[in-house]
């Protein structure tokens, strides 16, 4: 078996490559990057309603937002300014069922940098 | 008197990219920034030891990373590709050699590209290490100050400002002496400005030299 590019975590029962089965699919993009994860996600969704699968549409969740807070001075000196350090975490969930291959083939051509690709599989 | 902003810093956002542009979860981004710092150091000792000698200076602008799930970019902005590309064919693939042995796991694929300037000295970073170098060879430092300035001017900047800190000349007290020519607008977010810091060896000591070059606006 070829290795797959994606880090793939396997269901419950073994994935099977037969072209037939159909899973459930979820891909889970992260990013820092709004504009560049928008794309990705118009991308797959493009590619999936190609293929006609049934894709549920990009689910956003809720911002992550790791805030870092230091002060700005080396030394105990002066008054108190801080710097607020922020690093947002963007996501967004996407559901197809299809079989893997094909999800493969899609995913494999919309990758951009700084943008996070996770699939999961659970057989239907 | 108040304290500058790294104008790199400042313009992330806008006017500046990111010089390493990957996403990693927070349980693994220590281990990927440190990679990232390990390729850099790398590519910095490589020119250290094969290119830099009295009369040659690296050349490298900038080290651009970029991570896609499986493969590692390295684009390597350089003024002088004739300075890394040693033999005609062999090339970078002994600097490539180098870099793959540090990355940690190999499953992932390492592309590697010169991408040449066109006008070196519009970069501050080759700038910086052509004042370094003329300095650490006894130059008089406003000589060097004005001739970098010559130099940065032939391409087309809109202004440039140096300043170089420590035993000028070699002397006891240390001072800050700079020099500007055209206008560099550093509150100006629009305005892509350009900014190195460099630091020359001398026998008297460190000389820390700035190089900011205002390019054009927006």
């Amino acid at each position: 078996m070829a290795a797959p590019a994606l880090p793939m975590k396997p269901g419950k029962v073994g994935v099977e490559e037969a072209a037939e089965t159909v899973h459930r699919i979820r891909i889970t993009l992260s990013s820092k990057n709004v504009k560049n994860l928008e794309k990705v996600c118009a991308d797959l969704i493009k590619g999936a309603k190609d293929k006609r699968l049934k894709v549920k549409g990009p689910v956003r969740m809720p911002t992550k937002v790791m805030r870092i807070t230091t002060r700005k001075s080396p030394c105990g000196e002066g008054t108190n300014t801080w710097d607020g350090f922020e690093l947002r975490v963007h996501k967004r969930v996407i559901d197809l069922h299809s079989p893997s291959e094909v999800v493969k083939q899609i995913t494999s051509i919309t990758i951009e940098p700084g943008v996070e690709v996770e699939v999961t599989i659970a057989d239907v | 008197m108040g304290q500058k902003i790294n104008p790199l810093g400042f313009r992330l956002g806008i006017t500046q990219n990111h010089r390493s542009y990957w996403f990693a979860k927070p349980k693994k981004y220590s281990k990927v920034f440190e990679e990232d710092k390990k390729i850099r150091d790398c590519i910095e000792l490589y020119v250290q030891k094969h290119i830099k000698n009295s009369s040659n200076y690296g050349g490298i602008a900038r080290v651009e990373i970029k991570r896609k799930t499986d493969l590692i970019q390295v684009e390597i902005y350089t003024g002088f590709p004739a300075l890394l590309v040693e033999s005609r064919g062999q090339g970078i693939e002994q600097l490539k050699l180098n870099v793959q042995n540090i990355l940690s796991s190999g499953d992932r694929r390492l592309r590697m590209t010169l991408i040449e300037i066109a006008k070196p000295y519009g970069e501050p970073n080759i700038l910086a290490e052509y004042i370094a170098l003329q300095l650490e060879s006894r130059v008089a430092f406003r000589r060097t100050m004005k001739k970098a300035i010559e130099l940065a001017k032939k391409g087309n900047i809109k202004g440039i400002k140096i300043q170089i800190a420590g035993r000028l000349n070699g002397a006891e007290i240390a001072r800050v002496e700079w020099a500007r020519e055209g206008r560099v607008p550093l509150q100006t977010i629009r305005a892509r400005i350009n900014y190195c810091y460099y630091a020359a060896q001398t026998i008297y000591g460190v000389l820390g030299i700035k190089v900011w070059i205002f390019q054009d606006e927006e």
